[in-house]
């Protein structure tokens, strides 16, 4: 049995990522499911009821900004344009992202065989993924406030 | 009742390529599949190449795709798998020749999760005690035989043979989980390890692929949260 310093110093590491990654997969789908389903809920308790169309309805429960319910026939503020709704729109869309973007990283370790390419596409999932985190602070904390 | 029996063959001295190999053979329902490929040598074709050994589902020699799934030749009857039986070796593993794979990179990934008793404390007297419910906590997974059926059936492994596997996590269970053994946070360090447990993706074909019907998803997802909580009992 081979167990020099430097490398169980090494394992651990690695092996504390991958683990607190797994976990947060977890935990993660678990939240997705009660953002969402809390956000289709109380839409539906503040008005929403009989005035957002099933699409509204699904566009809002997955992001929840104001102009997702604009298109239908239903006011738009107070309720669904504040403070609370963009930071809920935020956390959404963040666990969304770490999630689906840890998951391609999870399938790109498991296909691509050639280190330095699977080095290059992780940092390119990376790029994107801090793209898309922008992109989502722009959308929500700008645009639908405008 | 007449077999008919398709083989995926390859001899590397000779072939270029695997190709599929027919033979009629008469069998009795009860008969196992290995008796088939048995006459096939004997009567037939000397040439065919497999390998056996108890032939009583326990040396875990003949691990074979039968019908499309993993199953041991010797356990599984010409009447469970019907007239047509396709044959073919165990994938994901180098072929060497006919049915038979090279288990070295199987056995490389077992002997890495430490596969022995670890403890430092002298031996008692007699033997080391262990009570009957320490005992029942690993019993599921010493039914291993090493046949290799679920790490080849496992979609992960095939997409990426760096994966340990799951027949190696099988047996680094039985180790982490016995009371007797002190190397559990070594093996769960080993399996911590992005080629470790984390490839595992619960997809379930190792349960199905299992001669000895061990719950193995089950067993990694023990290990899995064993790595989260550091807990072993």
């Amino acid at each position: 049995m081979r167990t020099d310093a430097t490398s169980a110093r090494r394992v651990q590491n690695a092996g504390k990522f991958e683990v607190t990654m797994w976990f947060f997969m977890r935990i993660s789908g678990v939240l997705l499911l009660l953002l969402g389903a809390f956000g289709l809920v109380y839409a539906n308790l503040v008005g929403g009821y009989g005035n957002l169309d099933a699409g509204a309805q699904m566009r809002w429960s997955f992001f929840p900004i104001s102009f997702h319910v604009q298109s239908s026939d239903v006011e738009v503020a107070p309720n669904f344009s504040n403070p609370f709704w963009n930071a809920y729109a935020f956390l959404l869309i963040g666990f969304a992202a770490a999630h689906a973007f840890n998951g391609l990283r999870s399938i790109l370790r498991d296909y691509v065989r050639n280190p330095l390419l699977l080095q290059w596409l992780q940092a390119f999932l990376l790029v994107l993924w801090i793209f898309m985190l922008v992109a989502a602070i722009y959308v929500i904390f700008v645009f639908s406030n405008q | 009742m007449k077999v008919k029996i398709k083989i995926r063959r390859f001899n590397p001295e000779k072939d270029r390529k695997p190709y599929w190999a027919e033979y009629t053979v008469d069998a009795e329902p009860a008969d196992r599949v290995l008796d088939v490929l048995v006459q096939i040598k004997g009567y037939q074709d000397g040439s065919l190449t497999f390998r056996r050994s108890c032939a009583h589902g326990i040396c875990g020699s003949d691990a074979l795709v039968i019908n499309g799934r993993n199953r041991l030749a010797c356990k599984v009857l010409v009447r469970d798998v019907g007239k047509d039986i396709v044959v073919e070796p165990l994938r994901g593993l180098p072929v060497i020749k006919d049915l038979t794979v090279d288990m070295e990179p199987f056995f490389r990934k077992y002997r890495s999760i430490l596969p022995f008793l670890i403890n430092d404390e002298p031996p008692p007297h007699i033997e080391r005690l262990q009570t009957i419910e320490a005992r029942a906590r690993f019993d599921e997974t010493t039914k291993c035989i090493l046949c290799a059926a679920c790490t080849t059936s496992c979609p992960s492994f095939w997409a990426n043979d760096s994966y340990v596997g799951p027949a190696a996590i099988v047996q680094a269970h039985r180790f982490i989980f016995d009371d007797r053994d002190q190397g559990a946070q070594v093996r769960l360090a080993l399996l911590a390890e992005s080629d470790g447990v984390w490839r595992c993706r619960t997809i379930y074909n190792c349960v199905e692929a299992c001669p000895r019907e061990i719950d193995i998803t089950r067993a990694i997802g023990e290990v899995k949260k064993a790595i989260l909580t550091g807990d072993v009992d």
